[in-house]
């Protein structure tokens, strides 16, 4: 009996200790995998994927900079139908795009969104009454009142801004996806982004896989030899221990990387050359652009009323 | 004799005094092809990172093509930039040595730094990436590659900038047979245009295949042996006593039988080297031993195995 229980002890805690290498070596996995399945849209021929990156990046910021300054949801949301027009034609699966950018927007704007769609936050006309207090209280400029309702400016507010969010994530995700990472950080030289931070952005991304590499084998080789739990004493020692030798080992790799450059001729001045060029489609894009740009914009301030 | 270096009395140290080359004196003439052999840990690395003018020696002198090497020469641009054009030199681990965002921009790196024009620039890539049979790897980021493919890349990378004297650190780690028989052929095309190869290894199998010259580094940091590969690759006790190859005895019925084995090709009692394919039955044998055919054959399927 004695045994069993000790013996069922065992398993729980050996498979929870397993479970928490497997998910680190998961989670390292997955940063790799999403960066590998990201190159495979990258590599495809579609729409996105032929144009300049230095006329991409620019039209992509430019779309997002006017989905920030538009005033109504019905442009934002027919900026994010061009945008869902672009996935298609860049050979982007559709469901793929949509869940990825929607799994994040809950995260980055609903937290904000959903205390300001209350009259405590943004008073105005009431929309829904949620509850009522037996009176209003007030300290300083704060202030709850009786009626405790969600409000029509607070609702307008909260949509546009998870609207926003949701196009400009699109917008961004699209881009990444349909664009090596390599190309974004060239072409970022065009939007006159200092050299040396874009290096240094590149290399950091580069060594990243490499570190992530070296991590995964420390996991596997601990997991490999895990017979028994640990206390979790031991494991937070390992863990801190193993974060030491990959500062190490950064440090090393660091030293390393930099003798190789010297070796190749580096002086401190990082000098690049200029693969792209633009193309019929490029100017083709630009001029698309422009006029959905421009179409929308006066939609927005209601030039067509 | 044109030599590309001479070394006189270099030595070596870490900085809490332990050593890592003790007076060294080798000349390497231009147009030869070296290896220079030496278990784990003899200081192969740290020679070639001298020659390359990465680090520094403690003490002795060394001259590249007959002009003083040394940090205070190497702080001269002029003289820097000469010399990084004269030598190349191929990391151990190539994930040092790919730190540029894609293929293209790797081999790419050492002209652009050594002032050639980007016209002349993206010509000097396109031939790497075609004598050097990867030219769809062009676009490829450095962490998608495999280990052989990093190798080849950073070898182009090192020729990119045309060298007179190619260094390569464990050239064959972590390849393939077939990338090997590749590199091999790669090295024979280089010599024939008149390159120098110094190569650091323990692969002896390598040896064989690039050395006409052989220089053998003891377990105490010293030069143990300098001469032609077929008076070393021979010299039995020579390659026993720097642990590059091992001696085991094992029984035949009621015979003792000692081995010495070394994985490379093939050391013979009566001096002949034999094929790499062979390697696996690479024995000398301390006393003698008439094996009959039988037992041969059983000798060959136990090793096989």
């Amino acid at each position: 009996m004695a045994r069993n229980r000790l013996s069922r002890f065992l398993e729980v805690t050996v498979l929870s200790h397993v479970k928490f290498l497997d998910k680190t070596l998961l989670a390292a996995a997955q940063v790799a995998e999403q960066s590998l399945l990201s190159e495979v849209f990258a590599r495809r021929a579609g729409l996105l994927q032929i144009l300049d990156v230095r006329v991409k990046l620019i039209s992509f910021l430019c779309l997002i900079v006017l989905v920030s300054v538009f005033r109504t949801p019905q442009t934002i949301w027919m900026t994010y139908g061009f945008c869902l027009v672009l996935a298609f034609s860049s050979d982007v699966p559709l469901w793929f795009f949509i869940k990825r950018v929607w799994l994040f927007v809950p995260l980055f704007s609903a937290a904000i969104v959903l205390p300001a769609i209350l009259n405590i936050i943004t008073p105005g006309e009431p929309l829904l009454i949620l509850g009522k207090l037996s009176r209003s209280y007030a300290w300083g400029p704060y202030s709850i009142p009786a009626e405790l309702t969600i409000t029509r400016q607070g609702l307008m507010g909260a949509v546009m801004l998870v609207s926003r969010v949701s196009t400009s994530i699109s917008l961004a995700v699209l881009l990444t996806l349909t664009t090596k990472w390599a190309e974004i950080f060239s072409g970022l030289r065009a939007l006159f982004v200092p050299r040396i931070f874009v290096v240094t952005l590149s290399m950091t991304e580069r060594y990243l896989f490499v570190l992530l590499r070296l991590i995964q084998d420390m996991y596997r080789g601990r997991m490999s030899r895990t017979v028994r739990p640990f206390a979790p004493a031991v494991e937070r020692n390992w863990t801190a221990s193993r974060i030491g030798v990959t500062f190490k080992k950064t440090i090393e790799m660091g030293d390393d990387v930099y003798k190789a450059m010297l070796s190749r001729g580096f002086h401190g001045e990082f000098r690049t050359v200029n693969r792209f060029h633009i193309t019929f489609v490029d100017y083709a894009w630009m001029l698309t652009v422009s006029v959905v740009s421009a179409l929308l914009l006066l939609l927005d301030r209601g030039a067509f009323r | 004799m044109m030599l590309a270096f001479s070394l006189q009395n270099i030595t070596y140290a870490y900085a809490n005094g332990v050593p890592v080359l003790r007076d060294m004196t080798l000349d390497f003439p231009v147009g030869s092809r070296t290896v220079i052999l030496g278990a784990n840990g003899t200081g192969k690395s740290t020679l070639l990172f001298i020659m390359d003018g990465l680090v520094f020696p403690r003490s002795g002198t060394m001259k590249a093509f007959g002009k003083p090497l040394s940090e205070v020469a190497l702080e001269d641009r002029a003289f820097s930039t000469e010399f990084r054009k004269r030598v190349a030199l191929v990391f151990s681990n190539p994930d040092v040595q790919l730190f540029s965002a894609t293929v293209w921009d790797e081999i790419a790196f050492g002209p652009l730094q050594l002032g050639v024009t980007p016209g002349e620039v993206r010509d000097i890539v396109e031939k790497q990436l075609e004598s050097l049979r990867i030219t769809e790897l062009r676009d490829r980021a450095p962490h998608t590659l495999s280990d052989g493919q990093k190798k080849k890349v950073a070898i182009a990378s090192s020729l990119a900038m045309d060298p007179e004297v190619l260094l390569m650190d464990e050239p064959t780690n972590g390849l393939d047979p077939r990338t090997q028989v590749w590199l091999i052929e790669i090295l024979h095309d280089l010599h024939k245009t008149g390159k120098t190869i110094i190569a650091a290894t323990h692969d002896l199998s390598i040896a064989a295949d690039i050395a006409e010259r052989v220089v053998v580094l003891s377990e105490n940091h010293a030069v143990a042996a300098d001469g032609a590969f077929s008076d070393i690759m021979t010299n039995d006790e020579l390659l026993l006593s720097v642990n590059l190859i091992h001696e085991h005895a094992h029984y035949h019925g009621d015979t003792t039988h000692v081995h010495r084995h070394g994985h490379f090709g093939h050391i013979h009692s009566n001096g002949g080297v034999m094929h790499e394919n062979h390697k696996h039955h690479s024995h000398s044998h301390e006393h003698g031993h008439d094996h009959s055919i039988e037992n041969l054959q059983k000798l060959q399927v136990i090793l096989e195995h």
